[in-house]
């Protein structure tokens, strides 16, 4: 089983979009996936056209189900997406650890467990998840916009999150997203982020900003399903390649 | 009962297309595909093996719109493919010669037992080409003395082999062991089999021209002994241009890039000139952006335009992009005393000269001065020059892209060849060259109208050395018309013969042989005005005037001339054929001989004589025309050509009975005259181009944003400095007028550059850039003409010659040369002519064809 993280520098970076996109991307490309979130707003689902108010999920008053045939969903080209759950209040801190590990248990029980690609939508501010994810994910992708709010929080990233989330095995990248290639000060931060840094920390690939974006989540589709000539869906194709790489799966 | 239902929905579909005949015709042909072939609709849709559908192996039938001449089609292609081995088949055979696959086809196939019996020819194929590798890698001759020794006698033998005299069957037999050999070796891999192929070629061609020297001359009649030493001296020139030309190119450098010093302090400044005398700003504003786009310091790098024609809108240009701009008092010496002039106000380490209409691409400083490290003897760096137009010959004979070009040869080939004798020369564009040295000579040369190869020269004689970086890394356009071509062409052959006269390089000092040898071929090339002229005059000699001009027997012709021919075009194939289809130069010649012929004759004998003539560029033709000016000389040749055809044919039914192979000979000769020149009227047939600004074809992925912010993943189809064809895979709410950007890349940046829609067509859009300032248009250079890459894959170094092919080629060029003329004068013909190609067209439809080559066929949806 390979996970994958999909976390935000900053607030509103697009992690759940880019989560919900590029498991989609990836099940194209014929991998057994999972799109699993973990944001408390409970939002991936509705990419995948889930109602809003359906409440199934994988919490249910503050725990874990026992079954995830209870709160798994399957989508028409089979991909498998793991919705929060509407809860009332935050989950218990001391018992996410536990939570994620029955997790992890329950994820296993799926058919070939191996070859099963998890993409993990994570919320910015729960430094438990990042801790179990440091220690349990492949590959954990932070997404960020280029914007002047990059560079304080890259700052911070180095200086505070960078040494916490070390780990033998886990691989970051950093995905810029919603570049925006008429607008001078978008081009000029992506090529100021691409000289500064490490050039093995950042995706080789990344999102251009598009309208078709935001437009497919309101009509509670992802975008290959929405428009298939948006430029959005060679970009999150191109990304699944690149990880399909990172991870030596094959298609 | 299924089955039944099934065919019926499956005539419904169908038939809703087509009529009940062609129905009923297709649907056959699908059963009869999917039951003898086995093939299967999912297989076909993913085109799993192509070999699977009936239209692989009948590429030239239709089966969905059936003809009347299909059948025809259909029993002369199975018949062809039992009988036959395809091409690819015996590429097939080539790579698994032992797999036991064959399928029964193949085993049907007689050529599959034949192929049993060339097995030990095969055994020994595959152990010369281990010899000859081997022969590279190792010193196997031990002494230097054994080596004098070997090669002494070697010439012994070669010298015994051209001088000994033989009667016509001895003659016939050697030569055909000799063809034997050139046509076994000709598809072995490595340069040791070419040599040998040019070794035969050097033997038979002289052995040839000493037979001719020696047994030839009839001294008793003075006219035909004129006549004849005529044509000797021709064919003395003709042979010594092809061995020049094999020493000059048969050892090709192939230069690699140097790397430069990672320390970016060490890098030198570069003054980059660009000279203008009358080009519109349209042409070098490109030019001059895409220089200050070239990635090397901006505090090291200037760039000046040197502007001869003094324009205010181009001073106003230059300051309003920040470039400087440079005129003088006077105009003397034209683009040479421009540059020198410049060299006079300028201070940089080197100076780098561009054609104001040759755009740089960015990495062209990065690729090119490394050598100047590595080599402090350096004097200059030269890189070949790309043309992103047609030039006259491409555009009116349709080849664009498709065959080699005029310059192919000498830019792939030539200059990398003359670089293995550090003879490669400078061609006055695209080159990089040190000041110091330059300096020294005296700037540049002015002496000559040709002041590129003469600054390469006297740099030469000063111990200097040159290097070609066989790269296109600049890309120009091509002259606009033949007139222009031939301009260009008559200064180069008069600058050329101007310095074989003022400044020879078989003599003076400083020279090694090699760069003596490549510099004397250069010149001595452009003299080809007078021999090819007299080839084209000589079986005339015979047929209108019956003067032996070659006084031998027909048959002992025939088995000289013949052989020195096939040689020569076998090894010229195998050493040029990547760079220069075979026959090609006979026309490409043919055109300029004509005209080349006066001024360096002149040259010649009167070398300060003659003035320089810019190259117009970036014209356009209003409309087809046929340009009779410079077809006149021609038409004349063609005149005489076909009086005296006439008069061959005349006397091979009511001439006397012994001179019969002599008039054939001289039929074939005069026949293949008239087509080669009437490619020279095929090449004057001017056809329009109406763009001002060329559009570059590719195939690239962009994308493109709406208004609204909407992106799209899109095709860039092709591209021009101000605009662009942008092809989307469906279809997009955009209208005429509409804004849009365009995004590209440049390096790892993505720019989206403002347009505006201004035609649409299906799924494709034709935009007008709408650059908002010089920083954008840089950008814009950079993603397209000025991409590191931008002319990779232009070169035609993957399309083998197949010299039968060229010349049907060729043939069909002459034709068709004849075919416009004949319109030309009399335009009722018109619709003969086109009943007679019509007629040829479904003659050759009928003929078999290669399986695998066919269109493919639009899908009817079932």
């Amino acid at each position: 089983m390979k996970l994958i993280a999909v976390k935000g520098l900053f607030g509103g970076a697009g992690t759940t979009t880019i989560t919900a996109n590029l498991a989609n991307a990836m099940r194209r490309r014929k991998h057994p996936v999972v799109a699993l979130d973990l944001c408390a707003t409970n939002s991936l689902r509705l990419h995948f056209g889930m109602p809003i108010g359906d409440p199934r999920g994988l919490f249910r008053s503050g725990r874990l189900v026992d079954d995830l045939r209870e709160a798994a969903f399957e989508t028409d080209n089979g991909l498998i997406y793991l919705p929060h759950g509407e809860i009332d209040e935050p989950l218990d801190r001391a018992a996410i650890d536990g939570i994620l590990g029955g997790l992890y248990e329950l994820l296993q029980r799926f058919e070939s467990p191996q070859q099963l690609i998890v993409f993990i939508d994570v919320p910015n501010s729960e430094s438990t998840i990042l801790n179990w994810l440091t220690s349990h994910a492949e590959i954990m992708l932070h997404v960020l916009t280029p914007e002047p709010r990059a560079y304080p929080a890259l700052r911070y990233f180095s200086r505070i999150t960078w040494p916490q989330i070390q780990h033998q095995g886990l691989r970051h990248s950093l995905l810029l997203n919603q570049c925006a290639p008429h607008l001078e000060l978008s081009r000029d931060i992506a090529d100021l982020l691409r000289r500064e840094l490490d050039p093995h920390l950042l995706v080789p690939k990344f999102i251009q900003r598009d309208q078709h974006i935001p437009e497919a989540l309101a009509t509670q589709q992802t975008t290959f399903d929405f428009t298939i000539g948006a430029q959005a869906n060679v970009e999150f194709a191109a990304i699944a390649e690149w990880l399909e790489e990172r991870l030596e799966v094959l298609e | 009962m299924r089955w039944f239902m099934q065919l019926r929905e499956q005539w419904r579909e169908v038939r809703r297309k087509q009529s009940r005949l062609s129905t009923a015709f297709y649907l056959f042909w699908l059963y009869l595909e999917v039951a003898m072939l086995n093939s299967r609709a999912s297989e076909q849709f993913d085109h799993a093996d192509q070999r699977l559908r009936l239209n692989y192996w009948f590429p030239h039938v239709n089966f969905q719109r059936p003809r009347w001449l299909d059948p025809i089609r259909l029993a002369l292609q199975a018949v062809w493919l039992l009988l036959f081995e395809t091409q690819q088949e015996r590429a097939d055979g080539l790579t698994q010669r032992n797999t036991d696959r064959t399928s029964i086809l193949q085993r049907l196939n007689p050529w599959h037992h034949r192929r049993l019996a060339t097995k030990p020819v095969q055994f020994a194929t595959s152990g010369f080409e281990r010899f000859f590798s081997t022969l590279l890698s190792r010193e196997w001759i031990p002494s230097q003395t054994i080596r004098i020794l070997i090669t002494v006698g070697a010439a012994l033998l070669v010298a015994l082999v051209i001088s000994i005299p033989m009667d016509a069957t001895d003659q016939g037999l050697m030569l055909l062991f000799f063809w034997a050999l050139a046509l076994w070796v000709r598809n072995l891999q490595g340069r040791i089999p070419m040599l040998l192929m040019v070794l035969l070629s050097v033997i038979v061609s002289t052995r040839y021209l000493f037979w001719r020297v020696t047994q030839t001359i009839n001294w008793d009649v003075p006219f035909d002994a004129a006549l004849g030493i005529l044509l000797l001296v021709a064919e003395s020139y003709a042979w010594l241009i092809l061995v020049l030309g094999y020493i000059q190119t048969v050892w090709p450098l192939e230069r690699r890039v140097a790397q430069l010093p990672a320390d970016l302090s060490l890098w030198p400044s570069v003054d980059v000139y660009i000279p203008s005398y009358n080009e519109p700003l349209s042409v070098v504003r490109s030019t001059v952006v895409a220089a200050t786009a070239m990635d090397w310091p901006k505090d090291r790098l200037n760039i000046y335009v040197l502007d001869d024609g003094k324009r205010p809108d181009f001073k106003e240009f230059c300051e309003e992009i920040g470039v400087g701009y440079i005129v003088r008092a006077d105009n003397s010496h034209a683009k040479a005393g421009n540059l020198n002039h410049a060299l006079t106000i300028t201070a940089g380490d080197y100076i780098t000269i561009f054609d104001c209409d040759h755009i740089p691409s960015r990495g062209f400083l990065q690729l090119t001065v490394g050598w100047f490290f590595q080599d402090p003897k350096l004097a200059l760096v030269q890189t070949p020059h790309h043309f992103f137009s047609a030039d006259p010959f491409e555009r009116n004979l349709s080849v664009f892209r498709s065959r080699p070009n005029e310059g192919e040869l000498f830019y792939g080939l030539i200059q990398d060849g003359n670089d293995m004798w550090n003879a490669s020369f400078f061609c006055g564009s695209c080159a990089i060259l040190k000041r110091g040295p330059l300096e020294e000579v005296g700037g540049i040369a002015v002496e000559t109208v040709t002041e590129d190869a003469h600054t390469a020269l006297k740099l030469h004689r000063l111990g200097y050395n040159s290097a070609y970086l066989n790269i296109p890394l600049a890309a120009g356009l091509a002259t606009e018309s033949l007139s222009a071509h031939i301009g260009q062409r008559i200064r180069w052959a008069r600058g050329m013969a101007q310095i074989f006269r003022l400044d020879n390089p078989l003599r003076g000092k400083g020279l090694n042989w090699g760069q003596r040898i490549c510099y004397a071929n250069a010149m001595l090339y452009f003299l080809n005005g007078i021999p090819r002229t007299i080839f084209l005059l000589a079986p005339l000699a015979f047929l209108l005037l019956h003067s032996y001009i070659v006084f031998a027997p027909a048959v002992m012709i025939a088995m000289y001339a013949i052989p020195h021919l096939i040689h020569a075009n076998l090894a010229n194939s195998r050493a040029q054929g990547n760079y220069r289809h075979s026959f090609w130069a006979e026309m490409y010649e043919t055109v300029l001989a004509w005209y080349i012929l006066r001024p360096t004759t002149v040259a010649l004998f009167a070398p300060k004589h003659g003035k320089f003539n810019v190259t117009a560029k970036g014209g356009t033709i209003e409309r087809d025309y046929f340009d009779l000016n410079i077809s006149l000389p021609y038409l004349i040749l063609i005149g005489l050509s076909l009086i005296g055809a006439g008069f061959g044919v005349y006397s091979l039914f009511f001439g006397p009975r012994d001179e019969l192979l002599t008039v054939t000979l001289n039929l074939f000769w005069i026949t293949y005259n008239l087509f080669i020149l009437g490619g020279a009227l095929a090449v004057a047939e001017e056809a329009k181009q109406v763009r001002a600004s060329h559009r570059i074809r590719v195939d690239r992925s962009i994308s493109i944003m709406t208004a609204s912010e909407h992106s799209y993943a899109a095709e860039l189809i092709d591209f021009a400095s101000s605009g662009a064809g942008i092809r989307f895979y469906d279809e997009l709410p955009l209208a005429p007028g509409d804004s849009i950007h365009v995004v590209m890349h440049h390096g790892t940046t993505r720019h989206g550059f403002p347009a505006r829609v201004v035609s649409m067509r299906g799924l494709t859009i034709g935009v007008r850039f709408e650059f908002p300032d010089s920083a954008a248009e840089r950008a814009f250079l950079r993603a397209t003409f000025a991409r590191a890459d931008a002319w990779v894959g232009w070169r035609f170094n993957e399309t083998k010659d197949q010299p039968l092919s060229s010349l049907r080629e060729i043939l069909g060029i002459g034709f068709r040369g004849y075919q416009n003329l004949a319109v030309r004068l009399a335009p009722p013909l018109a619709p003969v002519l086109g009943l007679i190609n019509r007629g040829w067209g479904v003659i050759m439809s009928v003929l078999p064809q290669a399986p695998g080559t066919g269109e493919e066929d639009e899908s009817l949806g079932v």
